[in-house]
């Protein structure tokens, strides 16, 4: 039973893609197939602490967890290319970056959008709870059906936008 | 989305057209919402009946045969997902979709893997679960409003008598301006007048009107309580027995907020609106029409003047009630911070001392106290910034009828009197004028309401009980054959579980926690349905049962034992309400729990519950071990509680168990050794599968099992723990 958490040595460590970006690990040498990684910290910490898992993960398995990278930057740069592409898929969170239509209705809102994987309507109920402001000016919202969009800096938008986020922010 | 998708897919089935597939061989379609890993697109899959098909938005495509495929599954990730397909040891990412699509990709995915595995799909569409928590439905204005409105025509009569009350008070209204005006100064105090020196009848009169006034003003609010009350009663008891009826999935379900708000301050936005707002919007519209239309005869020019500040007063009103609902839902915030900090110090005020924190928590509390006073200090600025605004303009109304009138009067264009009419008129115009824009926010506030609760009546349960239900006297056979289930999409709790419990047999459930033991449970009283397979009581499927006949024969003993307000004796009788006393005593006795109930001062009538007694853990259980024992279901449910208790306690239960299980169909999720070894067979769970089963014996002592392993894991613990 391992009790301590294993920060990995970023030399044991050699990733590799399949045809369709699937990622693969060889750890130590030893192949370990496909495999999930996790931020430990996704508000805080974007490239830094992050959770190696064997993907055939399950909650009663703790051991499938091969270790914690430190940072992403401490890989070799193509290492570091196949984490981050890896890393933008599974926190797919587009960045709104403008917005040409929203609606605010009986306490939901309806919104046109440009982000940057590219356009996207959506719709926000109970924007108490779904407008989560972050530090400097970041704000997240969630959609109806869980799908994150992301404003890196919400005094940057047009006006009607802020005029319906800021009294939640 | 409806002819949307529709073209989409004409257009796609004539590119498959194109590439030669008989569209009529189709089985099912689904497209995503991303071309690539995070990138918004789409990607097409069409389900043949041989092999998979998928599309690219740029027309590319490839075709896999079910013959070559191990199978497909579904990665879910933080809001978006990927279909991955299994070849042998392959894997290889075929599609990406965010959550909006994550249902239709659950149902699509399921049709593959069953024809890969030669079975026949059930590919119709409605078979497709529901894909938000709650589907947003936009009720659009208009119809929201009038749905609202559709609870005052039951009560005609009232509204009847508020409608004329209203014209009448209105048209009152308009009277003492025009004697305190006109008449009072040209007819009364005027030498000619034609009531020269009768001040004390005008007096009179004026003081007879607005009694009436008064008088009235009773009334309309008597009748308006008394009917949004009732209108308030109706939409409180709609939206609690909608929820009643809804599926568990509702209650467990994270979007849709705070239950309790809308069955109380929700239906309370509508009630102020319908027996405050309403009415008042009517008086005030009805008077600012009256009024402005006698001035404009009495004299247009200075009607034009007065009506000059009339739209800035309505545009400072408008912007100042946004910045004020920014303020104070900032307040709400703060307020709910600072309570937050208040309640956890108090709860866990052991944990405070014992870390000996309690320096920093009267620091927590002094910042958020000191940034909730802050805003209620912007707050006061506010409103003393807005409000001397306000009543400088209206009094700029009035300086500009003083200015002009004067001047008219000096020249003799207007009478002294007809001057002084139009300034009472005056100061009735602006008040409605206010109170229309507050109105609005009110408007804005019961819509926002209505739209919550409307959601919660229209919404569809998803467990619902057939129209032909059957009522039949159980016995409790069980029976569940390929019963696959998820609680979200995609994620599968139990995959392909079957098992049987013949009538009387006590069977136990074991795996560790989350393999999906308390689901099985959940599945055989329906508290949820399964996605595939069936769960048969008596052979007959749960889903025909009535709920009933169902919930009537299922006694549930469970970890976590809610006891409701009110006094013990109730409590022991929920299940049976009809009960004796008797009948309730002779069950906790059975129980092992008449003798701490009758130790306590007040016996069975010990309040529980909000400000009631506090039981232990150990009382709590034996409390509804003796609901179940009183109800006397054929089937019964053991959700053993894993905190241990004292020796004694724990023999107690024990024995009221085993007296509970006896002649009964018991399943049982338990981890007492004790009750592991009491059951007539053990069923263990692992990942949603059903892994092992046979006696604890048997079980206990082949070699490398889950459950061998678990036991001796155990009882390790257990003597490690004897040694210390």
């Amino acid at each position: 039973m391992q009790e301590k958490i294993n920060f990995i040595n970023v030399d044991d460590l050699e990733f590799y893609t399949s045809d369709t970006s699937l990622l693969f690990l060889r750890y130590k040498g030893e192949d370990l197939g496909r495999v999930s990684i996790i931020r430990m910290f996704p508000f805080k910490y974007e490239e830094e602490y992050i959770v190696i898992r064997q993907e055939n993960y399950s909650r009663f398995d703790k051991e499938n967890e091969i270790g914690i990278l430190r940072a992403v930057n401490e890989l070799p740069e193509s290492q570091a290319k196949l984490v981050f592409e890896e890393l933008k898929k599974r926190y797919f969170i587009p960045e709104i970056i403008s917005v040409s239509e929203v609606k605010e209705e009986f306490g939901s809102a309806t919104w046109k959008t440009v982000t940057t994987a590219g356009e996207r309507d959506f719709t926000m109920t109970d924007l108490g709870t779904n407008v989560r402001s972050l530090a400097n000016n970041k704000v997240m919202l969630t959609d109806v059906y869980g799908n994150r969009y992301y404003i890196p800096d919400i005094t940057k938008m047009d006006d009607k936008t802020q005029k319906v986020l800021e009294i939640w922010i | 989305m409806g002819n949307k998708t529709t073209m989409h897919e004409k257009e796609t089935l004539d590119n498959l057209e194109k590439l030669g597939i008989d569209t009529n061989s189709i089985i099912a379609v689904l497209e995503t919402d991303l071309d690539r890993p995070a990138n918004y697109g789409k990607t097409t899959l069409i389900a043949l009946p041989d092999s998979l098909c998928v599309l690219s938005e740029d027309g590319s495509f490839f075709i896999k045969n079910y013959k070559n495929i191990t199978n497909l599954y579904t990665d879910i990730y933080v809001s978006s997902g990927s279909i991955i397909i299994k070849e042998g040891d392959t894997l290889n990412a075929v599609a990406d979709f965010t959550l909006a699509v994550s249902a239709r990709v659950e149902w699509f995915v399921n049709i593959i893997n069953k024809l890969i595995a030669g079975e026949e799909p059930n590919a119709e569409e409605g078979s497709i679960r529901q894909n938000a928590d709650f589907e947003y439905i936009n009720n659009g204005r208009k119809k929201l409003f009038l749905r609202v409105l559709s609870y005052v025509p039951r009560y005609k009569k009232h509204l009847i008598a508020i409608m004329s009350i209203i014209v009448f008070t209105t048209l009152v209204n308009l009277i003492p301006p025009y004697l305190s005006g006109s008449i009072l100064y040209d007819e009364v105090l005027s030498p000619n007048g034609k009531y020269q020196g009768a001040i004390l009848p005008l007096v009179s009169i004026l003081i007879a009107i607005s009694g009436l006034t008064v008088l009235f003003g009773i009334l309309l609010g008597r009748i308006g309580a008394e009917m949004s009350g009732r209108i308030i009663y109706d939409i409180k008891t709609e939206v609690f027995s909608a929820m009643q009826n809804l599926g568990m999935s509702f209650f467990s379900s994270k979007r849709t907020g705070n239950l309790l708000n809308r069955i109380n301050s929700d239906a309370l936005d509508i009630q102020y609106f319908l027996n405050d707002g309403l009415p008042n919007f009517i008086i005030n519209a009805a008077t600012i029409c009256a009024i402005g239309i006698f001035l404009f005869i009495v004299n247009p020019l200075l009607s034009v003047a007065v009506l000059v500040p009339v739209p800035v007063i309505a545009l400072i009103i408008k912007k100042s009630t946004r910045k004020f609902k920014k303020i104070k839902w900032h307040s709400w915030r703060r307020s709910s911070t600072m309570n937050s900090v208040i309640n956890d110090t108090l709860l866990g005020v052991r944990v405070v001392k014992a870390f000996g924190k309690e320096e920093t928590e009267i620091k927590r509390f002094n910042e958020s106290s000191r940034l909730l006073a802050e805003n209620k200090v912007r707050e006061g600025i506010a409103a003393a910034r807005v409000f001397p605004m306000l009543s400088f303009i209206m009094s700029l109304g009035g300086l500009i009828v003083w200015g002009l009138g004067g001047g008219q009067v000096i020249r003799g264009e207007l009478t002294f009197g007809e001057l002084m009419t139009f300034v009472g008129y005056l100061s009735l115009l602006y008040a409605p004028v206010n109170f229309m824009v507050k109105t609005f926010d009110w408007w804005t506030n019961c819509m926002n309401s209505a739209q919550r609760i409307f959601e919660v009546i229209d919404r569809k349960t998803d467990v619902a009980e057939k129209e032909n239900a059957v009522e039949v006297e159980v016995e409790g056979n069980i029976e569940l054959k390929g019963v696959t289930f998820s609680y979200e999409p995609n994620r599968t709790v139990l995959k392909n579980v079957s098992f049987s419990v013949k009538k009387g047999e006590m069977v136990g459930l074991v795996g560790h926690s989350g393999a999906g033991k308390s689901t099985i449970t959940n599945l055989i009283t329906r508290l949820y349905d399964v996605n595939d397979g069936e769960v048969l009581i008596d052979g007959i499927n749960v889903k025909d049962l009535s709920f009933a006949c169902l919930r009537g024969s299922i006694g549930m003993v469970l970890q976590e034992t809610f006891l409701f307000e009110g006094t013990i004796g109730e409590n022991i009788a929920y299940g049976k309400p009809d009960a004796t006393s008797e009948e309730i005593a002779e069950a906790a006795k059975k129980a092992y729990a008449h003798d701490f109930i009758i130790s306590l001062p007040d016996g069975y009538d010990t309040l529980i519950g909000k400000g009631g007694a506090d039981l232990s853990g150990g009382e709590k259980q034996r409390i509804s071990i003796a609901r179940a024992i009183l109800m006397n279901p054929p089937i019964l449910i053991f959700d053993e509680a894993t905190s241990s208790l004292d020796t004694k306690t724990e023999s107690q239960i024990q024995k009221a168990m085993d007296f509970l299980v006896k002649d009964r169909t018991t399943i049982a999720i338990a981890h007492r050794f004790s009750t592991l070894k009491n059951a007539d067979r053990l069923v263990v769970v692992e990942k949603g599968e059903i892994v092992e089963e046979g006696t604890h014996e048997e079980l206990f002592n082949k070699k490398d099992g889950v459950y061998s392993k678990m036991a001796h894991l155990q009882l390790d613990a257990i003597k490690m723990e004897s040694s210390s």
